[in-house]
């Protein structure tokens, strides 16, 4: 189903999503025109001032809104068709589970829910697997406790033992620094960097500029709903790039 | 079918630890049971007392855990943003909306068999009677939850978190008594045609609860009976089928 071969991840083009307002009737654009390309492999990172439309675009790329117009393709594949992306895993900026269950429940729903994700393991190996992206996330010690007794950073790490888990082609994460404290962005920032080692591709959407320059490989910066530019970090364009005083630059401009 | 299945199930292990649902649960049979009190005044008729109430009872927990559930487990769920983990990687939005229905349904089935179970247990101990219409009222109540369960999924994946359970309601509420407004209406002189649309909207278009009685099972002879639960089954798996299909067709559309 999916081209996991396919030299690029995600595809936008001519991506708009307006709302109509209720005050006046207009139409507010919240996304316009957006040619976004996000290379299979590589850590692309998406900047941009609050309101600004990354959210809404993530939104569009996960099918959980429909696009007004434009195409997103994931893998070369057009998603317009598909019920939902298999291969992929997204964390939004509040993450939520049922809260009477336990971390471990949790896993054992994920895996139930797809077994396709997971078939890459044995099944006597996943129970260790499990075990295993607990403890890298530091919530072993907290497995059979209640997710109601979570703060909002144990349960960022919790999606993230399950993407760990289900090493998935495709990461997409909405802010997922925001209520992490700093040990938890340096785990997710080590989480990413694993990720990119075993060449998957991660997209995530971040106010950090610090932790885009630490592991992308390319930025790409929205303004008002628009693409306005792209920027190469890669190691050898790296240190001609100072990312915050250009990102600081188009904002002001 | 799995995927449905199981988030049918995690739905009630997520539920049967919700210290609320047991409380109301604990609360119901410890009324049922206090029924039995009512013996030392009887004028003979403790067991249809105690039937009639405690199956009045069961349906009325049973409406309000169904609507509670469905409505916090969908559209809780979807405020919380608790869904688009699963949504966006995991399981179809049809998949979503039929597992939350089914686990809601099968978690309310559980807590109204419990109080059915009491009122069979209280009535064969109290007169040694195997009351066979307490397990018949079990399923017809049952079917009767099945479609509230589904009319309140149609309203969670459209309405907010309070309009949805209102709507539900109402729906319920016109479902029972669609003949009477019918009937007032007449008496308030109303023309044909409001008459006819409004005997349309509640005899054909909604559905309509007042079939899930057990009058018509008492009144009837084995075979009546019986045929009559058939067409029941019939009528509300159609009716769910439609409702769901809907609902899922309208939340596929419907920007999260």
């Amino acid at each position: 189903m999916y081209m996991s071969d396919n030299k690029i991840a995600i595809e936008c083009v001519n991506l708009s999503k307006s709302y109509s307002s209720n005050l006046n009737d207009r139409e507010k654009s919240a996304v316009k025109n957006l040619n976004l390309t996000v290379n299979a492999g590589e850590v692309h990172g998406f900047l941009g001032h609050n309101g600004a439309g990354k959210t809404t675009s993530i939104k569009m790329i996960v099918k959980l809104i429909t696009p007004t117009s434009g195409d997103i393709k994931i893998f070369g594949r057009d998603i317009k068709n598909a019920d939902y992306l298999d291969k992929t895993a997204y964390i939004a900026e509040s993450v939520n589970f049922y809260q009477f269950l336990t971390p471990a429940e949790i896993i054992d729903f994920s895996i139930s829910l797809n077994p396709v994700s997971f078939a890459a393991f044995d099944r006597r190996d996943l129970k260790s697997k499990s075990e295993e992206a607990l403890n890298e996330t530091g919530l072993y010690k907290w497995k059979d406790v209640s997710v109601e007794k979570f703060s909002k950073g144990m349960r960022q790490r919790l999606a993230l033992a399950l993407c760990l888990l289900r090493q998935p082609d495709l990461l997409i994460l909405d802010e997922p620094g925001s209520g992490l404290d700093p040990d938890g962005i340096s785990l997710l920032l080590k989480i990413i960097e694993k990720f990119k080692k075993m060449s998957k591709t991660v997209f995530f959407s971040s106010h950090h500029i610090s932790e885009i320059e630490r592991v992308c490989d390319r930025v790409s910066i929205i303004k008002y709903g628009e693409l306005i530019e792209t920027i190469d970090l890669s190691d050898h364009a790296k240190k001609s790039v100072d990312i915050e005083s250009r990102y600081l630059e188009l904002m002001r401009s | 079918m799995s995927k449905i299945f199981s988030i049918a199930r995690y739905l009630f292990i997520e539920s049967i630890r919700d210290k609320l649902f047991i409380m109301l649960m604990l609360v119901s049979v410890i009324i049922v049971a206090g029924n039995f009190a009512l013996d030392f005044f009887d004028q003979g008729v403790q067991d249809r007392i105690i039937f009639d109430f405690g199956s009045s009872l069961a349906s009325l927990l049973g409406a309000f855990l169904c609507l509670y559930l469905t409505t916090s487990q969908i559209r809780a769920q979807l405020d919380s943003k608790q869904a688009y983990f699963i949504l966006a990687s995991e399981c179809s939005r049809t998949h979503f909306i039929i597992g939350k229905w089914l686990g809601s349904v099968i978690f309310t089935a559980f807590n109204v068999l419990i109080i059915f179970g009491e009122i069979f247990l209280i009535i064969y101990f109290n007169s040694g009677l195997f009351s066979s219409l307490t397990l018949i009222y079990f399923y017809i109540v049952l079917l009767k939850l099945s479609l509230l369960g589904a009319i309140a999924a149609f309203f969670c994946v459209t309405f907010s978190l309070v309009t949805a359970p209102a709507l539900s309601v109402f729906i319920y509420f016109i479902g029972h008594w669609g003949s009477y407004i019918s009937y007032a209406l007449e008496k308030n002189g109303s023309s044909a045609l409001i008459l006819n649309i409004s005997g349309f909207i509640t005899g054909y278009l909604l559905p309509n609860f007042k079939y899930y009685t057990a009058e018509h099972v008492i009144t009837e002879n084995f075979e009546g009976a019986a045929g009559y639960l058939g067409m029941l089954t019939l009528y509300t798996l159609a009716a769910n089928a439609i409702i769901l299909g809907t609902s899922s067709i309208v939340f596929k559309k419907k920007d999260l």
